[in-house]
């Protein structure tokens, strides 16, 4: 248990030096691109708390992300708000958007759970799109011009989605360890049995999508901060949608670090097809989801554990089982 | 006073009454049977006392207060345990974890310390799986981790819904065994059961239904005796078994 600890803290260690001392020699180019892996693992391991601990499909959560993005925007545009200020309001008015909505919404399951979330998507979409003096409608809204040179701005970017997933994954490492951690997975098994388990069902699913709004807001707003320029059909996208949904389930759902390994590999392929098939991109990227439901529906990290890391444990074990005995033998 | 007190309690799904003003009282201490043929409302009955779902019309007390319509956490946190006729172990969690699960929200307090999960999966025997994941659990061990997982809440009333059901008769006796013995430590009970082998071992009394009414309340063997009851529910053919062994006995 202590060797294990010690090894993930390596890990943890190794991926932390990588990630702050990249974007300080990456170009821009590269830098873009890390940056969105580092944000759709935000947005993967805040559906991760929702759908892969506590078993709601919240396919729908991109809403939190275009409220977060407009939040920001309005808050930085209209008022004049600083950018930390905005960004934490952001969060804030998602997760108060979570709290209203679940009341109603968590009572459903399964499909008809995700259909709620995309009609709620639709609806807060429409919504934006007609509420022109605020938003700007159709024609999008931009945010003030950060007053730094492009690279540092591109950096400071980088870095503050880098504080938000590190915040998320530390939230969902702590909560899978916790009673309440414990509480959501009961949900996950069986709904009925966990309430006369004694467990609250509707806080606890309630709190779950509130920290999930919370921190895809927070994308959201650092995301509007970070292309200056945001308009409804981009930021409400399904495609986003199905996007973190998908590198939710390549990497392993219900998994800590399933999300950033998800988002890693996900990038990663995603460039290749573009380079290989510019014309036939989504279609490729189709099939790809396609096959990772079917071949590795508990992800990669579950992958890798029940075929890689379990098997050369056991080998370890095996050879380190025949060196005592031989040692005592030599003994004897 | 009664522990448990249902009265006129009916519950309607659409047109067809589940329930139908039943009233019945458990006292404390008590192993209370509830048998009756298929459709008779045994699981609603267990659904309305543990706040699955609410009664149309009547109400339940528990220790003289009206808990019908309290949300089901609450009423397992005023001490009513639930055991459930289809095992419903929570899939992805060890054997252990599943009882934590009740240890940590079931009871009033909210601690563990008060709980000795341990003691409990040894009470079961099923201390040596403490570690092991759910589904490799075999039918008999499910049931035992609903029993485990039921214990660990600390209630004062358990309900158990045909738990022996499926079981090998040397199952059906040690669970029976840990129903008396739960019981002797004050646990009162309250156990919906077909396997008549395990009613008449432990119940004093027996509600028996019908249509989701009440068709008799007695002790197990007057039950039996009774014309309605083997009419409804037991049949002929166990009134004579009963009969014949209990004239050998006699003999």
């Amino acid at each position: 248990m202590r060797n294990n600890l010690a090894a993930v803290g390596i890990w943890v260690a190794v991926l932390f030096l990588v990630l702050t001392t990249l974007p300080l020699i990456l170009s821009g180019y590269w830098l873009k691109i890390l940056t969105n892996i580092i944000m759709f693992a935000v947005l993967a391991q805040s559906c991760n708390i929702i759908s892969g601990y506590t078993g709601y499909p919240a396919l729908g959560n991109v809403v939190f992300f275009g409220l977060g993005a407009y939040s920001t925007a309005i808050l930085m545009n209209r008022i004049g708000a600083p950018f930390p200020l905005a960004l934490l309001a952001a969060g804030l008015i998602s997760g108060l958007y979570a709290a209203v909505l679940g009341l109603p919404i968590l009572k459903t399951k399964g499909h008809y759970f995700v259909m709620a979330t995309l009609g709620v998507n639709e609806a807060t979409r429409e919504l934006v799109n007609n509420l022109d003096f605020l938003t700007g409608g159709g024609i999008g809204m931009s945010l003030p011009i950060p007053d730094r040179s492009i690279q540092s701005f591109y950096i400071l970017i980088y870095f503050t989605m880098l504080v938000i997933l590190v915040s998320c994954t530390l939230l969902v490492h702590f909560v899978s360890r916790s009673p309440f951690g414990f509480a959501l997975r009961a949900i996950r098994a069986n709904e009925q049995a966990a309430g006369v388990m004694g467990i609250n069902t509707t806080l606890c699913k309630t709190g779950a999508w509130v920290a999930s709004a919370f921190f895809t807001g927070l994308a959201g707003g650092v995301y509007a901060y970070w292309l200056t320029y945001i308009e409804s059909q981009v930021v409400f996208s399904i495609i986003i949608g199905v996007k973190f949904f998908v590198i939710l389930l390549l990497g392993g759902a219900g998994t800590v670090f399933g999300p950033l390994l998800g988002a890693f590999m996900f990038q990663i392929i995603d460039q290749f097809i573009w380079g290989a098939f510019p014309e036939f991109h989504l279609g490729v990227l189709g099939l790809l989801m396609i096959m990772v439901v079917i071949f590795v529906p508990n992800g990669l990290l579950r992958l890798f554990e029940t075929r890689i890391w379990f098997p050369a444990k056991g080998l370890f074990q095996a050879l380190g089982v025949m060196g005592t005995r031989a040692g005592r033998s030599e003994k004897g | 006073m009664a522990l448990l007190q249902v009265k006129d309690v009916t519950v309607g799904f659409g047109g067809v009454k589940a329930l139908n003003g039943l009233s019945f009282e458990v006292n404390q201490g008590e192993i209370f049977g509830v048998i009756g043929p298929n459709g008779a409302g045994k699981t609603t009955l267990l659904n309305v006392v543990s706040g699955i779902i609410r009664p149309s019309a009547g109400e339940i007390l528990y220790r003289g207060r009206l808990v019908s319509g309290l949300p089901t956490h609450t009423i397992t946190r005023l001490g009513v345990g639930r055991v459930f006729q289809i095992t419903q172990p929570f899939h992805g969690l060890t054997v252990r974890e599943n009882v934590l699960v009740g240890a940590y929200f079931g009871t009033r307090k909210s601690s563990t310390s008060t709980v000795d999960v341990d003691a409990i999966l040894e009470l079961v025997g099923m201390d040596k799986l403490a570690s092991r994941p759910v589904s490799e659990l075999s039918v008999a061990m499910r049931k035992r981790l609903e029993f485990a997982r039921a214990l660990a809440l600390r209630p004062d009333l358990l309900l158990l819904d045909e738990v022996m059901a499926g079981l090998a008769p040397t199952e059906v006796d040690y669970l029976t065994g840990i129903v008396k013995r739960i019981n002797r430590e004050g646990i009162t009970i309250v156990m919906v059961e077909h396997v008549m082998r395990a009613v008449m071992a432990t119940c004093r009394r027996v509600l028996v239904m019908h249509l989701g009414k009440h068709l008799a309340v007695d002790a197990p063997e007057a039950v039996t005796r009774d014309n309605r009851v083997i009419e409804v529910y037991l049949g002929r053919r166990y009134a004579e078994r009963m009969a014949g062994t209990a004239g050998e006995k006699r003999g």
